[in-house]
């Protein structure tokens, strides 16, 4: 069912105008009461082989200022809490334990938590002594935080037990945590096992499945990736081994919101997460009853609007963020010496304002030999911008546009 | 340096000041925060400058960019909090032969570096006095202190580390200016039923609503009975008015059966009941009241002393 009363709008991209601007946005008690009235519907799918029936949206338990959101998520349906051992010092977790004992329903929650060790950030790999903020990476210590985050959880069996935040594949596949994982669930204390990640996660997620004893991955996945595809690829091949498939920083992070004085369309974020069939879930933290209302009403209509989709396209050209910044570190990084920062300023005018006519204008201002046109004729882009900007990319979806033929 | 059992919390005189002239204002210093123009961070002391300790990693920086490297998923709560910046290197005891991994937190104001250290401070955690207020855990010291949010931390444990760590929390404490501070509205909160260190301060979206900021909260138990006594500054009382009058629509909204207005009272109180009941009420430019209530007539009684101190 299609739900079309729910207009609100996080980010206002103005795709007519060009305006991004965060004060168009509705006020605290306009999105506190348009979240009363709407009633989302609840879209589940299973959790690879796991079997676990989990709705789209999840809860991703990092605050513990208010017990009531956690009290609200049950009574819509959600069953799915996603928290960690380390998280401010453990009190996230007191809170769900609090709270669910409350309840008396554990047997109706699916609880989520990870276990983070000592690792050598720099090389990407499990040390193997512990520093003084995490323990070694051993099968005692991982059992001494497992037991820590059943007491503080109030109960004796985590649904998801995770590796927190695996860096690469070696970390994936380090074999004491590995066989400390699986006997943890041979024991009962986890009924399923996988890995958390949010940096290269197309690699980690292959070893994670292909390791074969992992159920469950948790990545980091959102449209302002520069590799969201070999993501996306790389969950499929998740999907077809059977592991499940849980998606993290679907907004892209608070920085978007905070530093650069604009919110994104959290909704659109979620859709276009929830578009890759193969992703079971995702883990939003929400910390007001209208966000987690609006996140549920994502439910009701899947469907990413044309309007939606320029919104998060505009999203990811945010200043700071994904413009060129004109700083022309990039122009000596390409052979032909071609007018880079000019070209991402075009590129900008066209998708980010809808303004091809000052587009064509910028690229036919620059000399031939330094223009789009010695850019059609390259095939092996070696151009690099310092902040990742995906110049070939632009540069390639530039000259296939049509407006830059005219 | 001494634990603390009977101070529940010892605060700062530039808060005061603050606050005192948002009083004078009737306005909330919460309600315009200043946006940090600089990230300057804290210098880390150079190897040999602190006595007994020598510092065994170069310092690193993080930022609200990079922050969720170094602490994953808590990054996101940590800017909420107004998070700045993070200065954290290793030290070394030089008798102890054990590490100390030292983070020094810069908050954008006083009340968040308070926020974010009361929301990692535990139940099971040792109140201490050093910067304005402490929590000594097993392999843990947390203190707060102006903007900063500093946290030392060593795998290790037993009292001598202990010692280690206060020893180390002093002499970086020691480092900062404003060493006695006091956020001012947590006075307002009763002695009576009062949880030590219990103190909480949430910047946003309290009680799931995104219009109420700058909130205190506090524990209280009553016969056995826990609740939470709750304090939110607004800029005027016009618009705590209009925040009561939305909490009212909102909650009769969501569950019209239990919801009352009691104004025989001065302040009026707003009753939910319910499993986790709610007593609320505006007094002047600030909002107050009880939740978590499992009894209303304790709830009530709560809220009726917390609006007695604060009217006063």
């Amino acid at each position: 069912m299609k739900n079309k009363g729910v207009s609100r709008r996080w980010f206002i991209g103005g795709a007519a105008t060009g305006v991004v601007s965060a004060g168009l946005e509705l006020s605290g008690y306009q999105r506190a009461e348009a979240a009363e009235q709407t009633a989302p519907a609840i879209s589940y799918r299973v959790l690879g082989r796991t079997g676990l029936k989990i709705p789209l949206i999840s809860y991703g338990v990092m605050n513990s200022d208010n017990p009531d959101m956690l009290r609200r998520a049950f009574d819509l349906g959600l069953n799915h809490l996603d928290t960690a051992h380390g998280y401010l010092r453990g009190n996230s977790e007191r809170v769900i334990g609090e709270v669910v004992e409350q309840r008396g329903n554990r047997d109706k929650v699916y609880i989520a938590t990870k276990m983070y060790l000592a690792r050598d950030r720099e090389r990407g790999v499990f040390t193997s002594e512990a520093s003084a903020r995490e323990p070694a990476p051993t099968e005692e210590n991982l059992f001494q935080l497992l037991e820590t985050s059943l007491e503080r959880l109030r109960t004796d069996y985590i649904d998801i037990l995770y590796l927190h935040s695996c860096y690469s594949p070696a970390m994936a596949t380090y074999e004491p945590l590995m066989a400390a994982l699986v006997k943890a669930k041979e024991q009962g204390k986890a009924r399923f096992i996988g890995v958390s990640t949010h940096r290269d996660e197309a690699n980690v997620i292959r070893a994670t499945v292909d390791a074969g004893v992992y159920d469950v991955v948790l990545t980091s996945y959102n449209y302002l990736q520069d590799h969201k595809d070999a993501i996306g690829e790389a969950i499929a091949y998740a999907a077809g081994k059977g592991v499940g498939v849980v998606a993290m920083k679907t907004q892209g992070g608070k920085r978007l919101n905070q530093k650069e004085g604009v919110e994104i369309n959290h909704q659109a974020a979620l859709k276009w997460v929830f578009a890759n069939p193969h992703v079971c879930t995702a883990i939003p933290g929400m910390t007001t009853f209208d966000q987690m209302d609006s996140n549920f009403s994502v439910m009701a209509d899947l469907d990413l609007s044309e309007a939606e989709e320029r919104e998060l396209k505009l999203a990811s050209l945010l200043p700071g963020t994904y413009f060129c910044q004109s700083c022309r570190e990039c122009v000596p990084t390409c052979p032909e010496r071609v007018e880079i920062p000019s070209l991402m300023r075009a590129y900008m005018y066209a998708e980010a304002y809808g303004n091809t006519i000052q587009a064509e204008e910028t690229i036919g201002s620059l000399p031939e030999d330094r223009g789009l046109q010695v850019c059609a004729g390259c095939t092996s882009c070696q151009a690099r911008c310092r902040r990742d900007l995906p110049i070939s990319d632009r540069v390639r979806e530039m000259a296939g546009a049509r407006w830059t033929l005219a | 340096m001494t634990a603390s059992t009977d101070q529940p919390i010892r605060l700062a005189a530039v808060i005061l000041m603050v606050m005192a002239c948002a009083a004078c204002s009737g306005g909330d210093p919460s309600q315009d925060r200043p946006a940090p123009s600089i990230s300057t961070g804290f210098d880390l002391p150079p190897d040999g400058e602190l006595p007994g300790w020598s510092r065994v990693t170069e310092p690193e920086h993080y930022e609200a960019d990079n922050l969720w490297e170094y602490i994953n998923g808590q990054a996101d709560f940590f800017i909420d909090y107004g998070f700045v910046r993070v200065d954290t290197a290793e030290y070394r005891n030089d008798q102890e032969s054990s590490s100390v991994v030292l983070e020094v937190y810069r908050m954008g104001r006083p009340q968040e570096a308070f926020g974010i250290f009361a929301a990692e401070r535990t139940r099971d955690d040792r109140p201490l006095e050093i910067g304005a207020a402490a929590y000594l855990g097993a392999n843990v010291l947390g203190f707060w202190q102006g903007e900063q949010y500093v946290k030392l931390t060593s795998f290790d444990e037993g009292p001598s580390v202990e010692q280690a760590l206060i020893d180390l929390a002093e002499e970086v404490s020691s480092r900062f200016p404003n060493p006695e501070l006091e956020l001012e509205t947590l006075l307002l909160f009763p002695e009576k039923g009062r949880v030590e260190a219990s103190e909480r301060f949430i910047p946003k979206n309290f009680l799931g609503q995104p219009y109420l900021t700058g909130a205190y909260r506090v524990d209280y138990t009553f016969d056995g009975q826990g609740l939470q006594l709750f304090v939110v500054e607004t800029g005027s009382p016009t618009e705590a008015q209009t925040h009561f009058k939305h909490l009212e629509d909102y909650y009769r909204g969501r569950d019209p059966a239990n919801v009352s207005l009691d104004d025989t009272k001065d302040p009026a109180m707003l009753v939910v009941d319910g499993p986790s009941g709610v007593v609320i009420f505006q007094l002047e430019h600030r909002l107050g009241g009880a939740i978590g209530v499992q009894s209303l007539e304790a709830g009530r009684a709560a809220a009726v002393a917390l609006a007695e101190k604060m009217g006063r």
